[in-house]
């Protein structure tokens, strides 16, 4: 049979070709269907039963005409709102199965740690661990609120100094002194911290701005505070923190 | 029941689609195969498939014959077929239909579409 | 119901498949331009574009579906050759296949539609319709004088990856994520930091049990394990490895491209393109063969009327070759063009105050001159490439990759950039050193030798301490120096340290001997800066130790050279 002839859909009354592209010589072939005289394309509906499509008359109904008897239409699929949604092939993605997240009280799950005396909080999900101070390395010619480089179970991860990061002075490494391992998109890093805290859950209401006081801290790191009973939590920026606007994010290697 | 569905289809992006869609099933073993070859040698090795999804533009051999193949096998006739299909590829799909498939849904489909068809199908054929 | 939200993994397989398909498309595109209308090419095409079109829709990228099965029917046409291809409707192609990669790119970047295309798809119907009008005549092959790009075919059939991947009957591969890949070779570093371990206490403990049988049956053992854990090495790091054609692979379009644009006729032969890189280098590689490729065609091939006025044919010729040599790739980039003229660079460098009048340089020093920061031979922005050259950046680049990268050129006749890589990255030789009670590792591979030497050896030229060493002049480093460690006297070993035909000695207080050692490349937050150091890695005993980057070395002395403010040189003891 030609392989040289490659119709798509069946033109201006020539006999609809062999199943297109099957490679190997010796492959089945499906002999030719002849169309019907006044053939157009073949409408089907989005889906449909073998039992309903092929009960009807099979000489093909032209694109452009209606489709007449009821038994064309489709089957509709259990319990779908929209019928406009089947007609045009709207992807997935629609809003109902958004909505329902919103529905349950809004809460943000954190880790809190010291730094000299006030709290911070970062997202509970981007903590993998929070480790007491190994060696070390120092990495000559970093920059300043980089301390340096650790060894955490065969990874070596960076230690920023949180302190130096924000502002702050720089943080003492003592008996108390933490390291709160941060995960953030395949990225390990670590944050030196003068205590860990509690993992806690604040209900997103009691989240603001940071106010005034809070300002002697780059305002560029910090997403808001939290403001409990007897507590002020300030909440660290953690992607800002890691250099991590959007565009940085994608130009960088995995 | 469902237990094993055989999805046949050259996309791994399908593929992938499909592990989410057919989530729903529990207790349900999703076999894939890339093309009608493959999915021949996954009929063999698996026992007791339910399903049939089956995309009809594959390399190597294509849907069509593929179920061409299984129609002549006793063992396999009576196995439910979809036939995934495309615009444009009307007479494929209702040639799939007259070689025994028991229904068919266009690409891009909605998983709520998909599952309508199946469960009507497969409570059918139970 | 299951209806969801795209994920990051969906888009990832999408955009993968998108991305193999598309560059289907041109190179069908480009053999078509090449040969004329080829049956098997457009054959070969409509598989791709079916899946791309059944994917996108799934995606919910209906504008690309619609798109995709516009460019479906006007492949289709052409097969029949509904369609003459002159040189404007191959405009139109290819620009259409711009434009849907350009919005496949996109709807990945914003993880939905965000692209146009119906003025695109305007000019496809615009081709239909053209097409449609015309009579059937049989297609005559695209006139090849009036093409003025013609990419040459690469070498070592690359026509049939497009077809190998649908002819195989049988699946003998496994999709695998290069995160578990390079999970796997972490883990095979770590074997052979411990297998070397083993071999070091198993041969000394054999040494005590004496001649008894155990003792034998421990050092058998022992070898064997060494000889298996190498083999696990190839066998991973072989994994690892893939045909750097996949990067060249986009070039013979873009320079198409380029050329067309600046009405220059060039022509692009590719080499060695099955040689094998480790992936990592495959993912990094490309941008700077583009800035390379781009100079090349920007500022090195000149327009045919130059060509013919200096004797040269008037299409240029763009070398790109890939070549193992032991245990290192070389990718060359070669044209014909018309070189790097040491005069214009000097006074380039003067006006940017990158040189003062009176520095005396050779030309090759010179030429070198093209990799410092912000250094452009071309005045005007050209539209093509931008702000300049930005060979700084392909620097930096090549050395992140642990590369190095040299230029030749001769004036008026053509222009040489060779770059020399690992063939993988993870695992080298090193020299561990000690220097002001810190322990660093330097890759073996740029160690000529070491030696020791006495404080009266050191000759003082030109304010900086040097050694003799047979019959040359080496400059010696000292590392205290460097990195602001405070000095802690003079060191009595120094490494020499070789790239190309330049030499330089790092000073060091122990040496303390080679081992294998994976490197572990450093985080972004550490390795942001300019600083000296390659990676590290983690030594039997759990410490981190830093791995020096000698390309920085060397670029210290060029930075002296050019009297810098960073120049890492200390100014003299």
């Amino acid at each position: 049979m030609p392989r040289e002839t490659k119709k798509r859909a069946p033109r201006k009354g020539q006999p609809v070709p062999a199943a297109e592209w099957t490679s190997g010589g010796d492959s089945f072939v499906f002999p030719a269907e002849p169309t019907s005289a006044a053939s157009g394309r073949i409408s089907l509906p989005s889906s449909g039963l073998a039992s309903d499509i092929l009960a009807r008359d099979m000489s093909l109904v032209p694109a452009e005409s209606e489709p007449a008897p009821e038994v064309m239409e489709a089957p509709v699929p259990a319990a779908e709102d929209s019928s406009l949604q089947r007609v045009h092939n709207i992807s997935f993605f629609s809003a109902p199965a958004r909505e329902e997240k919103a529905a349950v009280e809004a809460q943000e799950h954190l880790v809190s740690f010291f730094l000299s005396a006030e709290e911070y909080g970062v997202d509970v999900r981007l903590v993998q661990e929070i480790i007491r101070v190994v060696e070390i390395t120092q990495v000559p010619r970093a920059p300043d609120f980089i301390k340096g480089v650790i060894n955490l179970r065969g990874r070596i991860i960076p230690v920023i100094d949180l302190k130096r990061k924000l502002g702050l002075g720089e943080v003492a490494v003592q008996r108390q002194t933490r390291v709160v391992v941060i995960r953030l998109r395949e990225r390990l890093v670590g944050l030196l911290v003068d205590g860990a805290s509690q993992v806690l859950k604040v209900p997103v209401s009691t989240i603001e701005a940071a106010p005034e006081e809070v300002v002697e801290i780059d305002a560029n790191y910090i997403r808001g505070v939290a403001k409990l009973e007897k507590r002020l939590i300030i909440l660290v920026d953690l992607p800002k923190i890691l250099g991590l606007d959007r565009e940085a994010v994608l130009s960088l290697p995995t | 029941m469902l237990r094993k569905i055989l999805a046949v289809d050259d996309s791994a992006l399908i593929h992938q689609m499909y592990k989410l869609f057919l989530s729903r099933y529990k207790n349900c073993k999703l076999i894939s195969a890339m093309n009608g070859l493959e999915a021949l040698d996954k009929l063999a090795q698996e026992e007791g498939i339910d399903l049939i999804l089956l995309d009809i533009n594959m390399p190597v051999m294509n849907g069509l014959e593929f179920l061409q193949r299984v129609q002549k096998e006793p063992a396999y006739q009576t196995i439910p077929v979809i036939i995934i299909s495309t615009e444009g590829k009307e007479e494929d799909t209702i040639r799939g239909l007259k070689m025994g498939a028991k229904g068919y849904v266009k690409k891009p489909f909605q998983a709520s579409e998909l599952h309508g068809l199946i469960e009507k199908i497969t409570s059918a054929s139970a | 119901m299951s209806d969801f939200q795209v994920s990051d993994e969906l888009l990832n397989i999408y955009i993968e498949d998108a991305r193999g398909h598309l560059e289907a498309l041109d190179h069908c595109l480009l053999t078509l331009e090449r040969e004329g209308l080829e049956p098997t090419a457009v054959h070969a095409v409509l598989g791709p574009l079916h899946t791309l079109k059944g994917n996108s829709g799934m995606m919910g990228f209906t504008q690309i579906k619609d798109y995709v099965h516009r460019l479906e029917d006007v492949f289709a046409q052409l097969g029949e050759g509904g369609i003459p291809l002159g040189p404007g409707a191959f405009d139109k192609l290819f620009a259409g296949a711009s434009a849907l990669r350009d919005a496949v790119e996109q709807a990945f970047k914003s993880k939905g539609e965000a692209r146009a295309l119906a003025a695109d798809r305007a000019e496809l119907d615009a081709l239909l319709e053209a097409g449609s009008s015309e009579a059937q005549t049989p297609m005559a092959p695209a006139p090849a004088a009036a093409v003025p790009a013609a990419p040459a075919r690469p070498s070592g059939g690359d026509v049939r990856r497009t077809d190998d991947r649908y002819v195989a009957p049988r699946s003998s591969t496994v999709r695998v994520d290069f995160a578990q890949l390079d999970h796997l070779l972490n883990l095979v570093g770590e074997l052979i930091i411990h297998r070397t371990k083993l071999d070091q206490v198993g041969t000394r403990l054999a040494e005590r049990l004496g001649g008894r049988e155990v003792a034998q049956e421990l050092i058998d053992a022992v070898h064997h394990l060494a000889g298996v854990s190498a083999q696990l090495q190839e066998t991973v790091m072989d994994v690892r490895m893939l045909p750097i054609r996949h990067v060249f692979e986009r070039f013979p379009r873009m320079v198409r491209d380029l050329a067309r644009a600046q009405g220059k006729e060039i022509e692009l032969i590719l080499e060695g393109d099955r040689t094998r890189v480790d992936k990592a280098i495959i993912d990094e590689i490309g941008e700077p063969l583009v800035h390379l490729i781009r100079n090349s065609v920007d500022h090195g091939i000149e327009t045919p009327r130059e060509r013919i006025a200096r004797g040269k044919t008037p299409t240029g010729t763009i070398l790109l070759s890939a070549a193992q040599e032991s245990n290192h790739v070389l990718i060359t980039i070669m044209d014909d063009g018309s070189g790097i003229d040491p005069a214009t660079i000097r006074k380039k460098a003067i006006e940017r105050g990158l040189l003062k009048g009176e520095d005396n340089l050779s030309d090759r020093e010179l030429v070198q001159l093209i990799f410092s920061q912000g250094f452009s031979t071309r005045s005007e922005v050209t539209e093509v490439s931008g702000r300049g050259v930005g060979l700084d950046v392909v620097i930096k680049s090549i050395e992140r990759l642990s590369g190095l990268i040299e230029v030749e050129s001769v004036p008026g006749v053509g222009t040489k950039f060779i770059i020399q890589l690992p063939l993988t990255l993870a695992i080298i030789s090193a020299l561990t050193v000690e220097v002001a009670g810190r322990t660093y590792a330097l890759p073996l591979a740029a160690v000529i030798e070491s030696l020791k030497f006495r404080p009266q050896e050191i000759h003082r030229i030109n304010g900086r301490d040097t050694l003799r060493l047979r019959d040359r002049i080496v400059p010696l480093v000292r590392l205290d120096a460097l990195f602001g460690l405070g000095s802690r006297g003079f060191g009595s070993y120094a490494v020499i340290l070789g790239r190309g035909d330049k030499r330089v000695g790092l000073v060091v207080d122990k040496l303390f001997g080679q081992q294998e050692i994976v490197i572990k490349a450093l985080d972004i937050a550490v390795s942001g800066g300019h600083i000296p150091v390659a990676g590290a890695t983690i030594m039997g005993d759990g410490r981190v130790v830093l791995i020096l980057d000698v390309a920085a070395l060397f670029e210290g002395k060029r930075h002296a050279l050019l009297g810098r403010e960073t120049a890492p040189l200390p100014a003299g003891a």
